[in-house]
């Protein structure tokens, strides 16, 4: 069976990834590469011993019965490059993936996407900005691709299904090996409004070599990529990279210079990236949005337009922004005691209006 | 011939009489000390042979033989010492017998004759106040302590012959006379006080409803935040400490030996912090003759544990049945004794390893995987005790350095004495309950009954905070606890929202 080929083939092991693609292509086939003798792939220049090694590894221990019972266990789907429904975006990258196991579906309008990505560690400002665009990006139909790690990859998924729009998230090893295990209620919300793909065998172990190979992924499904908040080495700055080879654009989210959860960002924005200021800028730069956009315009928040707060709510509102300030600093502003104070911000937080982001600070929602 | 003194010890707390008896027969020199006594007891038998010489009176150059009855229990320690000495000059006919009696001997022998002082006074002259017993003799150390006991008469000593001219009526120990109320109010002075705290307006107020109700509170903060100057200043809120639980207290520091020197009395509570290295034993009380842990010693008033998730997690979960109980029981093989230990847990942690997590000016460095794995080390049991987690957040330079008046601790006080007092009329009629804190499920469904809009309020704030269903009740003791302090009888919307803010932990902040 054709399939048999392509799983076994895909089973070489992370290494070797990015060489499948051209292997594939020179040989017509999956099975090709399978069948070909040693010596004959090495004089092709395409692979080294290690391939051949690899190969007969992957012929001899992959088991593929055992990966169909798990692809059905987890219902998994698995697409070649030989399937029609193999993205398109991906399919003309010199190092595309050769197999995608997917759990959930790629639809066409998927096609329309774009990449947010960022660290694992936030600050209140990277979460509320990775929640808030992605949130838009969202609502104006645009499928949110990203990598299903903890913090910015967690909010943009999360604002995406929020905003009823559709999310891919791309994994750094085998579905069945869900990496973080907190995110599994979230990959099952993903694999029914978008999908959970990954180019690793079922029981792949994640390590930290499967995951910046991923990134290849995020940034080839997508139009454009958008960095949250990166450190100057981090795994969203390979996506980064990744984006620029493939010719995608790269966007960047500013951020406080002191900060060192921005200087990743700001260094891209010093290397060419479009700064974000808004969900606008990114549509803006992709021609294919821009029938999308219409009329998207963010309109800017009028300073008193929410009613229904009484005197004391709306001057602790008036007092709070972007920026956290201390219950301390409220109750000094106020004049409020914090007997006083204390039940009202968690009146403003019960009609989200505000909101804690730890040790006691608040900000705007 | 034979002679038999009184002397006394404390098993647990509790004490109990000992006679100790000594013969002196004809035969080759010995002595021997008979009725389990440990390696300190049996080492009398050199102090009071040297002690007796020293005092310019006769050792006899005998058979001697000591036994200390009841004969099963075990005993150790030195303050035998003096009954042994007296039990030794009155069988060799240097005492008179009969003035021996009814009294009770303890005192530890120096080797001139002089007497130091012992531990477990206090206990041992509350215990024998409402036996037969006429008087005791104490060391002149210990005379303060051991007057706290009313009505029993304490003669002081200083050495072995000033007493035995006394018992011989050639000269004359007067009793000891102490004013209680006067020690009582010289020593229930702090030292400290709540307005040396700058700023931290949020943490003061919550310290103020957890003593107010009694409740157990965690405190979140940065390095450098003043959790631990927050807990100290706690005692001083308290509700003024009573003669009955100053006494209690008293007698367990007396039963370890830690009273201050010129302090006889402890009046005011207690603050224990104990290293993050204790052992379980340590914590709670043990050892091969049962002493009380440090959660007995912090009974009437704080056990500040800093550093939360660096104890042993063995050590944590041993503190589950005290905050229950409000008493510790130690089984061992031998016997199973009782100590109280009504206390109030005031544990203080990091947010993250680091310490900087949701500081807004400095970054946390730790990863998602560190913070959880922190986090984790304090059991849910546990965490189930404490009925209010708040952040403690670093101040700034000018919080820290302006001069706008804090309130002091007897303020404060005033307030809490007044939360405590409908309390305890509130819980008259229940057995163990005494402040908000200690009620269960029964009693806060009968005392924590909410209006329709609270209770709308309380569910709608649950689904959306994202709070777990065990804060429920936690939530309605702090609002009852509010609404004590502000003298209120049914609890209000806004003391719901109030005693929300005080469940930290359960806002999931991190993802």
């Amino acid at each position: 069976m054709k399939m048999d080929s392509w799983l076994s083939l895909n089973a070489v092991g992370c290494a070797y990834k990015l060489a499948l693609k051209k292997l594939v292509d020179f040989y017509g086939s999956a099975e090709d590469v399978l069948r070909v003798s040693d010596q004959e792939l090495w004089h092709s220049g395409l692979a080294g011993k290690g391939f051949t090694k690899a190969r007969a590894m992957a012929k001899d221990k992959f088991k593929l019965d055992k990966e169909y019972e798990l692809m059905d266990k987890y219902g998994v789907k698995a697409i070649t490059l030989a399937d029609d429904n193999y993205p398109m975006s991906l399919r003309y990258l010199p190092d595309a993936p050769i197999v995608l196991y997917v759990q959930g579906e790629v639809l066409r309008r998927d096609l329309v996407a774009i990449g947010v990505v960022g660290t694992r560690l936030f600050t209140p400002y990277g979460k509320s900005q990775a929640t808030e665009l992605s949130g838009q990006l969202a609502e104006a139909g645009i499928t949110i691709v990203s990598g299903l790690a903890h913090g910015i990859d967690t909010f943009a998924h999360r604002a995406a299904l929020d905003k009823g729009g559709r999310t891919l998230a791309i994994l750094g090893g085998g579905i069945s090996r869900l990496f973080p295990p907190e995110n599994k209620e979230l990959a099952r919300s993903i694999s029914a409004n978008g999908a959970v793909i990954s180019e690793y065998t079922m029981s792949e172990t994640p390590t930290q070599q499967t995951f910046p190979l991923r990134n290849r992924i995020i940034s080839g499904l997508s139009l454009g990529v958008l960095v949250i908040e990166a450190d100057v080495k981090s795994g969203a700055l390979i996506t980064a990279k990744w984006a620029v080879s493939q010719g995608r654009e790269v966007f960047a989210l500013p951020g406080n210079i002191s900060s060192r959860f921005s200087r990743g960002t700001n260094k891209l924005i010093k290397d060419g990236a479009k700064l974000v200021e808004g969900v606008e800028d990114v549509i803006e730069e992709i021609n294919c949005l821009k029938g999308l956009a219409a009329g998207k315009k963010r309109p800017a928040q009028p300073e008193f337009a929410i009613t229904g707060l009484n005197e004391g709510e709306g001057n602790i509102y008036r007092l709070l922004g972007s920026e956290p300030v201390n219950i301390e600093s409220l109750c000094v502003q106020t004049g409020l005691p914090m007997g006083r104070l204390s039940p009202l911000l968690l009146q403003l937080e019960m009609k989200e209006l505000i909101q804690e982001v730890g040790g006691k600070n608040y900000i705007r929602v | 011939m034979l002679a038999k003194v009184l002397s006394s010890a404390v098993l647990g707390i509790e004490a109990y009489l000992i006679k100790v008896e000594v013969d002196i027969s004809a035969g080759l020199p010995t002595f021997n000390i008979v009725g389990l006594p440990d390696t300190s007891v049996r080492e009398s038998r050199d102090r009071v042979m040297a002690a007796i010489k020293n005092s310019e009176l006769e050792f006899p150059t005998k058979r001697i033989t000591v036994n200390l009855a009841p004969a099963d229990i075990k005993k150790e320690g030195a303050s035998f010492d003096l009954a042994i000495a007296l039990g030794i000059l009155a069988a060799h006919g240097q005492i008179q017998p009969d003035s021996l009696k009814d009294h009770v001997y303890l005192g530890e022998l120096a080797l001139d004759g002089s007497i130091r002082s012992v531990k477990g006074v206090l206990p041992i002259t509350v215990g024998l106040r409402d036996s037969k017993i006429k008087g005791i003799y104490v060391p002149h150390r210990n005379r303060q302590e051991a007057c706290l006991a009313e009505n029993m008469k304490v003669y002081p000593l200083k050495n072995l012959s000033e007493l035995v001219k006394h018992l011989n009526k050639e000269s004359a120990i007067k009793p000891h006379k102490t004013d209680i109320g006067e020690i009582f109010n010289v020593n229930s002075q702090y030292g400290i006080d709540f307005s040396d705290v700058k700023g931290q307006l949020y943490a003061k107020r919550s310290l103020e409803i957890a003593a107010a109700g009694g409740h157990n509170i965690l405190l979140v903060g940065p390095p450098g935040s003043g959790k631990t100057m927050l807990a100290k200043r706690l005692t001083t809120i308290l509700p003024d400490m009573i003669m009955e639980e100053s006494i209690e207290t008293t007698k367990i520091h007396s039963i370890v030996g830690n009273l201050p020197h010129n302090q006889a009395l402890i009046a005011t509570r207690p603050f224990r912090s104990p290293h993050h290295t204790i052992s379980d034993v340590a914590l709670i009380g043990g050892g091969a003759y049962p002493k009380p842990g440090e959660v007995s010693l912090a009974h009437n008033g704080v056990l500040f544990l800093d550093e939360l998730p660096e104890f042993h997690r063995n050590v944590l979960e041993v503190l589950r049945q005290p905050l229950e109980d409000g008493v510790v029981t130690i089984a061992r093989a031998q016997s199973s004794l009782t100590f109280p230990a009504k206390f109030m847990m005031v544990a203080a942690m990091n947010p993250c390893p680091c310490g900087y997590s949701g500081d807004p000016k400095q970054e946390c460095v730790c990863s998602v995987f560190k913070i959880q794995k922190y986090m984790s080390k304090i059991s849910g049991p546990l965490l189930d005790r404490i009925d209010m987690h708040i952040d403690v957040p670093r101040l700034k330079y000018d919080e820290i350095t302006q001069e706008t008046l804090a309130e002091n601790s007897a303020v404060i006080r005033t307030r809490v004495n007044r939360a405590r007092i409908a309390q305890r009329e509130r819980f008259a009629e229940e057995k163990h309950v005494y402040c908000n804190a200690h009620m269960q499920a029964r009693q806060i469904r009968k005392y924590c009954k909410l209006g329709p809009e609270s209770q709308e309020m309380l569910k709608h704030a649950i689904n959306k905070l994202n709070l777990s269903a065990r804060a429920y009740d936690r939530i309605l003791k702090v609002a009852r606890t509010i609404a004590d302090l502000e003298g209120t009888a049914q609890i209000q919307t806004q003391n719901i929202a109030e005693a929300l803010q005080y469940r930290g932990l359960d806002k999931n902040l991190f993802n």
